[in-house]
């Protein structure tokens, strides 16, 4: 007992289990609901009731109309996927005794992921989709802008990376002589019994939800924890999934969640053949490449992508309430550039809704996403293999110190 | 060691609340820093870093290896900094005292003009980076700690006493994860690398004489064993990292001031091993001993490829 206690809340979880255990659930959350897994539309819908309240007249903007803005965020599928993700991924850092309020030593940190999640929240809406609308259910959408929104975004990470490098943009870390000596945290039993206390208050709020006739909204909300419990156990980063490339050479996100992709591919096209459903197309034209990529610079400067900093703003990371605003902000002003500063004509007008079902055929369609992410899965793991830090840490290098000086 | 001493870090890193990837990159770059440090210092001259600043002064700084050649020819220890001629208490907590002045001048970049800084890089690579970091207690070969939030994007932890006795050693690429944990006996600190995510188990182990503490760092799985090994002169805590298989040896050497444990860590495949200094290891078996012929009995079976001649049918 003690055994699997550990094993489901002290320790974390394969990413790849849960990246297919993600991928399983968002197929079958579409099949319900016939929506996707997403966030950043509930976040443009928060900036227009945040616009509205300051006396703004969202409701003739065109991106408005494009999403939807009726009702409230609880009364929207979208909104309580959104809260539900927070509310599950607290639930398990309660569960795990790890909340805590972390601070940056770096005061400029807040900052930069204020701006950003500004840019991450602008890119992610001109692409019509963040890492999850346009990226993880996206691709299993068969839906080509997500693609050309990948390899975007891994451009603009790329870009990220750079910049986050710069002296001037990391800071100088603190070294402190010797050793470092603090007392030995107690553990304590107030955190899980919170954490036990709010899982049993969101279990009644969906039964709740589902007793009141309010089916979608129940499974939203309860499609939301879970995918709120998976990506805090298994600490899913889709900025890490790319920014690691480029920085320590780490692919272990990127891997699993190609391996997700591919489960949730072949779960949607099941759910898309047995159901008879029409899979989700956004348009891909340039909007989609530049939203990508300043998606990609977004996520990188601010530290995380959305679901990475939903779950670790639960985690007590406040540098994460800056990005959270800002990606807000972001989706405004993108909503608002739509009509009024001529982003749609420029550069979405041009675009179309290609599907490869359509081109393809539902075979082909399958095979040649299975292929495509499994040259990904190759390209990530021969990176992996062969990244060095600026030819540091080589395996096999002799030249350790310890000989270095024995053979002089 | 005893057992409430502080353990052998020499630098802690502290970045704690900072977001990923900021843990990552400083750490690289501080262990970078560091090992490139300790091999210039093996490639080159021995370290100067008391001697310098026994002279004082930004200029002392600037010109260490002259200074200190010019007054102590390769007087300074590699690790401990600690001159030879230190033998009496006082003078050696005077040394100990300068050499922990210029550790804290290793933690800022040395302040000098471009024309200098060009000079120094024309003058001799083997005097840019004076190296020598040393611990605590003059022991125990670098050691890292890095403190902050334990996440995969971090390397950092502390033991679970808290003590963080660490010394990280990112060998490969940087996702590897390090966890300390204290070895049983409760006296030596270990840094455990465990390469991969945490679920790769690591084992400890004390050394036969219950003295040295021993890191090990067990590579994947639980089967892939490690080996302990005493270093010649009994004092010195091993740490003996065994990458991959078990036929990958791991080959102790002692630093020439013979105070210096020496942690090697293998990599790769078995040739790529260290070989003991012949030289330091006659030095020192003469002085300890007086013949050379002792020296090749105690020390045969730790130098023998150093030892060996070569066979008659070459």
């Amino acid at each position: 007992m003690k055994t699997l206690h550990a094993r489901l809340f002290q320790n974390y979880w394969s990413p790849y289990l849960v990246m297919a255990l993600a991928g399983l659930l968002s197929a079958l959350y579409f099949g319900i609901t016939g929506t996707v897994w997403a966030v950043t539309g509930e976040f443009t819908r928060l900036a227009g009731h945040a616009m509205a309240l300051f006396g703004a007249d969202v409701s003739s903007w065109g991106y408005f109309k494009l999403i939807g803005m009726k009702g409230t965020t609880f009364t929207r599928t979208d909104g309580w996927i959104v809260w539900g993700m927070f509310a599950g991924a607290l639930i398990m850092v309660l569960l795990n005794n790890n909340f805590k309020i972390r601070a940056p030593r770096q005061k400029r940190r807040w900052a930069q992921g204020f701006a950003g999640g500004i840019v991450a929240g602008f890119g992610a809406r001109l692409a019509l989709g963040c890492n999850l609308a346009a990226f993880f259910t996206g691709v299993p959408q068969f839906s080509l802008h997500a693609w050309i929104f990948m390899v975007a975004t891994a451009g603009g990470t790329f870009l990220g990376a750079k910049l986050v490098a710069a002296a001037w943009w990391k800071g100088k870390p603190v070294v402190i002589k010797g050793a470092f000596v603090r007392k030995a945290a107690k553990p304590s039993t107030v955190q899980p019994a919170l954490g036990v206390v709010a899982a049993v208050a969101y279990a009644g709020l969906v039964a709740y939800l589902f007793a009141s006739g309010h089916r979608m909204l129940g499974v939203a909300a309860l499609f939301g924890a879970l995918f709120g419990i998976l990506i805090e156990r298994g600490q899913i980063c889709f900025t890490s999934a790319f920014r690691d490339l480029w920085i320590s050479g780490r692919a272990t996100m990127t891997k699993a969640i190609i391996a997700g992709m591919a489960v949730s591919s072949v779960a949607t096209l099941a759910v898309i053949l047995i159901g008879g459903m029409e899979p989700i197309t956004k348009i891909a034209a340039l909007s989609t490449l530049v939203g990508g990529l300043l998606f990609g610079i977004g996520i990188v400067m601010a530290g995380g992508c959305e679901t990475g900093m939903m779950y670790r703003l639960m985690e007590g990371q406040i540098v994460f309430l800056p990005v959270f605003i800002g990606n807000v902000i972001g989706a405004g002003a993108l909503a608002y550039a739509w009509d009024h500063m001529g982003v749609y004509d420029t550069l979405v007008k041009s675009g179309s809704k290609i599907n490869l079902i359509d081109e393809l055929g539902s075979g082909g369609a399958l095979a040649a996403t299975l292929i495509v992410l499994a040259v990904g899965f190759a390209v990530a793991a021969y990176w992996q293999k062969h990244y060095r830090f600026k030819n540091g840490f080589k395996k096999g290098e002799p030249a350790h110190a310890a000989k270095s000086t024995a053979v002089r | 060691m005893p057992q409430n001493q502080p353990p052998s870090v020499d630098f802690t890193l502290d970045v704690r609340g900072e977001s990923c990837p900021y843990p990552v990159i400083y750490t690289l770059e501080t262990l970078l820093q560091l090992q490139k440090r300790t091999a210039a210092a093996g490639r080159g001259r021995l370290p100067c870093l008391a001697a310098q600043r026994s002279g004082g002064g930004r200029q002392a700084r600037l010109c260490p290896g002259a200074r200190a050649r010019e007054r102590r020819p390769r007087a300074v220890f590699l690790y401990s900094g600690v001159t030879r001629h230190s033998s009496s208490p006082k003078s050696q907590q005077a040394e100990i005292a300068k050499r922990d002045e210029a550790d804290h001048d290793l933690l800022r970049p040395v302040g000098v003009c471009s024309v200098c800084k060009l000079a120094l890089r024309l003058w001799s690579a083997r005097i840019w980076h004076p190296l020598a970091i040393s611990t605590p207690c003059n022991r125990a070969p670098v050691a890292l700690t890095v403190i902050g939030i334990a996440r995969k994007c971090a390397i950092l932890a502390c033991t679970p006493c808290n003590r963080a006795p660490v010394a990280l050693a990112v060998h490969g690429i940087a996702q590897k994860c390090a966890i300390l944990v204290r070895t049983p006996c409760n006296r030596a600190p270990v840094a455990l690398a465990v390469h991969g995510i945490a679920q790769k188990c690591a084992i400890l182990a004390c050394t036969p004489c219950n003295r040295a503490p021993v890191a090990l760092a067990v590579h994947g799985i639980a089967r892939k064993c490690a080996i302990l090994v005493r270093t010649p002169c009994n004092r010195a805590p091993v740490a003996l990292a065994v990458h991959g298989i078990a036929q990958k040896c791991a080959i102790l050497v002692r630093t020439p001031c013979n105070r210096a444990p020496v942690a090697l860590a293998v990599h790769g495949i078995a040739q790529k091993c260290a070989i003991p200094s012949t030289h330091a290891l006659h030095s020192r078996a003469r002085r300890s001993r007086g013949t050379r012929n002792s020296a090749k009995m105690r020390y045969s079976k730790y130098a023998r490829p150093a030892f060996a001649r070569p066979s008659p049918s070459r």
